[in-house]
């Protein structure tokens, strides 16, 4: 609980003239924080806006907080009015009309402004924001009444900083960081992929989302992947750019993507694959709205013959049937083949965390980095919905390797030893990945290489000389 | 399918047009929001009702499309005078009797609005609902947007007596209380479990341009396969938590519940729904509501088959039912919640067990297990019968003991 200065005293004072109901909202409000972490000391200094009066409570405790701060108050409802005017005096300025308030009574800046729901109407808001300096905004919105991400950017764009209550979600949106130029900045590795990169680079133009940035790294290649990035940054200079740079592969192709990336998220999508125009949309709706770390979706794996395998596998969310919603820690997820593709990831925890793609590392990259993005991620957003589409069977592809490509899974491990935090649930989480991959390369590998790969395997694993021998 | 029933699809392209006449035309606004399909049958007891409803809040927005097919009352002139002397946007068409889905399917040429809605000729729909649906239509970009039901004795004509609709748990499931909610099939797979009602709901006319809304001719139950379809095809779904939907329920005109052989269109019904569920690769999960629904469906039909018949609709039954995929079956079974007799009805279709179905559809329930059952659910409503009856006694024994 929250005690604000001269509490006692506002909720005495009020009580005699405010409405009952609403007092008692107000006081549970204000002693709950209820409008988010900068609601209690309401507004130390300058103007003070309220839309919708309500008890009057909140302006009052602000009043004996502080005697130089303006008040300014609409309020449509003319008892409500008369009962605050009764309650302050002439220690605000009240109003019957929202415009009327914003044009006359309102100076350039406002510290403080707090929303009710009764008066949330978007033509307000937009004045309030055309023609004044807003520090902080609170309030308390509906979905019906408002789509929660169009308030988050637009709030993000014009405030401070700001704290939105919406009941019917069952959660807050809130930020107090500039908005981003660059909502999700997405990375795609080019090498040999001529044939089918229009097809993945066109699915990245319709994206929904606007503030998108497409970064194509060609990594050296061959063919005329390279031409063709070139051509669609020509044709699209806002959303492409393109980074040519020598072969060194694919852990240095997203790398170089990731460095010149400028979005407050990131995402990869591989030059063969392609995704659904909204995903990027509703992976930043629940990473932003949600504080996630970082947002995951389904996917389908696409065969030559147009067949489609449908993967809307996601668990432990706190939605209905635990399918979406968010998961708090990512170690407690089921383990999945490494699919990095299927996430957008705050670029500032990436960075926060140094996680990296190991360039020493030839093949396999993403699976040291998926490793090490769910071991140390806090909060994920879960969407089943399956908006990548993963191609297959195509020749030349990584995962099709069936020789001595998979010994390196050996360098893989003994990197990510090194980078574990080393708590018992990580351990546990990095030996279940160690015993899925090697089971899934035993099972690969061809069948004269079989014994040499589990031989190192055990030697990795610690197995004594003696068993070793017995073994083999 | 070797049925003569017109594939969702293909449907538009192939049919031959049926002649429909423009009888009355007072539409004046070139793109209203919403365009309400009405297709109307012998209708005039509450037809009027019905146009009331949708324009009670006003007339703005909405264009009422109202298709007349061959009805033998007053039902057109009706409408007609209800149009000339209302300032709503109403469209009257007429044609020659050919049933509710090719009534509906006329209407869908002549939609002007972004959003399409259909209501059926004796059942209400609040018009200040349709309002907020698209509102939140347009502020989410929603293809689907569903409002609350309720149904209401035909015979009354007040409101009082109205109840939830069937699907409300669901309903309530889904929605937790929330005004709004936007969702899509994958994410909250029991949307499937919701009425396959059409009217309670209005679709983005893109989307149905899209997907291809048809429905097919000449079945009972026509609204199933574009409900799979519809709401497996949508990228975004609403749920507006106000009661819109008014369901007229047990009138006189209500085909669906009728006895006879015509319920074997069911099983047909269930064979397209399938089809559509495979085209639109629905999650385990939502294949899962789908056959609890399907399941549901196919039994309560089978209940009101001619006994003769019943051996043989479900041994039919069955074999549909088993052309689900098994992992949508045993998905049903395992992890969504649903009632005892639902599971033990999909746990039939699954063993074949058709005497058992049979059994359970046609026998009737020995009178105390029916009244034990009646005192655990229905407790409330018989204990003041119970409680008039002993006072009665008590009464007579009274009266008794004075006389004696």
């Amino acid at each position: 609980m929250i005690v604000a200065p001269h509490l006692d005293r506002a909720i005495r004072q009020a009580a005699a003239v405010a409405d009952d109901r609403l007092l008692r909202e107000d006081i549970r409000r204000v002693k709950s924080a209820w409008f988010g972490p900068w609601y209690r000391p309401l507004c130390n200094d300058g103007t003070m806006l309220l839309l919708g009066a309500r008890s009057g409570f909140e302006a009052l405790l602000a009043r004996l907080a502080n005697q130089t701060i303006r008040i300014v108050i609409m309020e449509r409802s003319e008892a409500l009015r008369s009962r605050v005017a009764g309650l302050l005096g002439d220690g605000a300025e009240i109003y019957p009309d929202p415009i009327q308030a914003l044009q006359t009574g309102l100076p350039k800046e406002v510290a403080f402004a707090r929303i009710d729901v009764g008066s949330l109407d978007a033509e307000a808001l937009y004045a309030l924001f055309r023609d004044h300096r807003v520090g902080h905004i609170c309030g308390e919105a509906t979905a019906a009444l408002v789509d929660p991400l169009a308030l988050y950017r637009l709030c993000r764009s014009h405030a401070d900083s700001f704290f939105f209550q919406f009941r019917d979600l069952g959660h807050s949106i809130t930020c107090n960081v500039p908005a981003a130029p660059i909502e999700v900045s997405v990375v795609v590795p080019a090498y040999g992929v001529a044939a089918v990169l229009p097809q993945c680079l066109e699915s990245l133009v319709r994206q929904t989302m606007r503030k998108l940035e497409v970064i194509v790294v060609d990594d050296g290649s061959p063919d005329a992947s390279g031409q063709i990035a070139d051509e669609y940054a020509e044709r699209y200079p806002d959303r492409f750019r393109v980074i040519h740079k020598a072969n060194g592969g694919c852990a240095s192709a997203r790398m170089a993507g990731l460095e010149s990336a400028r979005g407050e998220f990131v995402g990869f999508v591989d030059g063969d694959d392609w995704v659904e125009a909204e995903m990027y949309e509703e992976l930043y709706r629940v990473g932003v709205l949600r504080g996630c770390d970082l947002a995951q979706c389904g996917f389908y794996e696409c065969f030559e013959d147009g067949s489609r395998i449908y993967h809307p596998v996601t668990v432990g969310g706190d939605g209905p049937h635990g399918i979406s919603g968010v998961v708090e820690d990512a170690r407690r997820l089921p383990l999945m083949k490494p699919a990095i593709w299927r996430r957008i990831y705050r670029r500032e925890f990436l960075e926060k965390e140094k996680i990296e793609f190991p360039t020493h590392i030839q093949r396999f990259d993403d699976l040291p980095f998926e490793f090490n993005v769910m071991e140390r991620a806090t909060r994920i957003g879960l969407l089943p919905d399956c908006y990548y589409a993963y191609r297959q069977g195509r020749a030349g592809q990584d995962m099709e390797a069936r020789d001595e490509r998979l010994f390196v899974h050996f360098d893989i491990f003994e990197y990510l030893k090194d980078e574990l935090r080393g708590d018992l649930l990580s351990e546990r989480k990095f030996r279940e990945v160690q015993h899925h991959t090697h089971r899934w390369a035993l099972k690969r590998i061809r069948p004269e290489l079989r014994v040499a790969y589990f031989s190192r395997m055990a030697r990795q694993a610690g197995f004594s000389r003696a068993i070793r021998t017995v073994l083999f | 399918m070797n049925a003569p029933i017109v594939s969702l699809a293909a449907a538009g392209a192939a049919k031959p047009r049926s002649t429909e006449t423009i009888v009355f035309d007072s539409r004046s606004q070139e793109s209203p929001a919403l365009s309400v399909i009405i297709p109307v049958y012998n209708a005039e007891r509450h037809i009027r009702a019905t146009l009331h409803s949708i324009v009670a809040a006003g007339t703005g927005q909405i264009e009422i499309i109202a298709v007349n097919d061959g009805s033998s009352d007053e039902s057109e002139s009706l409408i007609h005078s209800w149009a000339t002397t209302n300032s709503a946007q109403v469209l009257l068409l007429r044609q020659s009797n050919s049933g509710a889905a090719s009534a509906r399917n006329t209407g869908i040429r002549h939609i002007r609005g972004t959003y399409v809605a259909f209501l059926d000729s004796d059942d209400m729909f609040d018009g200040a609902v349709y309002r907020q649906m698209i509102k939140v239509g347009e502020t989410y970009g929603c293809d689907l947007i569903a409002a609350r039901a309720v149904c209401f004795g035909a015979k009354q004509s007040n409101l009082l007596t109205a109840f939830p609709f069937f699907d409300d748990d669901h309903w309530q499931r889904i929605t937790r209380g929330r005004q709004v909610t936007i969702t899509t099939l994958v994410r909250e797979p029991h949307l499937l479990r919701l009425e396959p009602n059409m009217n309670r709901r209005m679709m983005r006319r893109e989307f149905l341009d899209k997907v291809g809304l048809q429905f097919p001719v000449g079945l009972l139950f026509e609204d199933v396969p574009p409900h799979v379809r519809l709401f497996g095809r949508a990228k975004s779904i609403a749920l507006v938590s106000e009661t819109g939907f008014y369901y007229r329920f047990g009138g006189p005109s209500q085909l669906t519940s009728t006895k006879g052989v015509r319920r074997f269109d069911m099983i047909k019904v269930a064979e397209l729904a399938l089809e559509e569920a495979r085209d639109c690769d629905l999650s385990t999960l939502a294949g899962a509501a789908l056959v609890g629904q399907i399941g549901r469906m196919l039994y309560w039909c089978g209940q009101n088959i001619p006994a003769g018949e019943s051996a043989r609709y479900f041994s039919k039954a069955a074999t549909v039912m088993r052309d689900y995929p098994a992992a949508w079956r045993h998905a049903f079974l395992d992890s969504i919640p649903n009632d005892l007799r639902e599971r033990i009805i999909v746990s039939a279709f699954n063993a074949d067990a058709i005497g058992v179905l049979t059994m359970m559809a046609h026998k009737r329930p020995r009178i105390p297990s029916l009244l034990r059952f009646a005192l655990a659910r229905e407790g409330w409503v018989l204990r003041p019968l119970i409680r008039a009856r002993v006072e009665e006694k008590i009464r007579g024994l009274y009266s008794r003991m004075r006389g004696a």
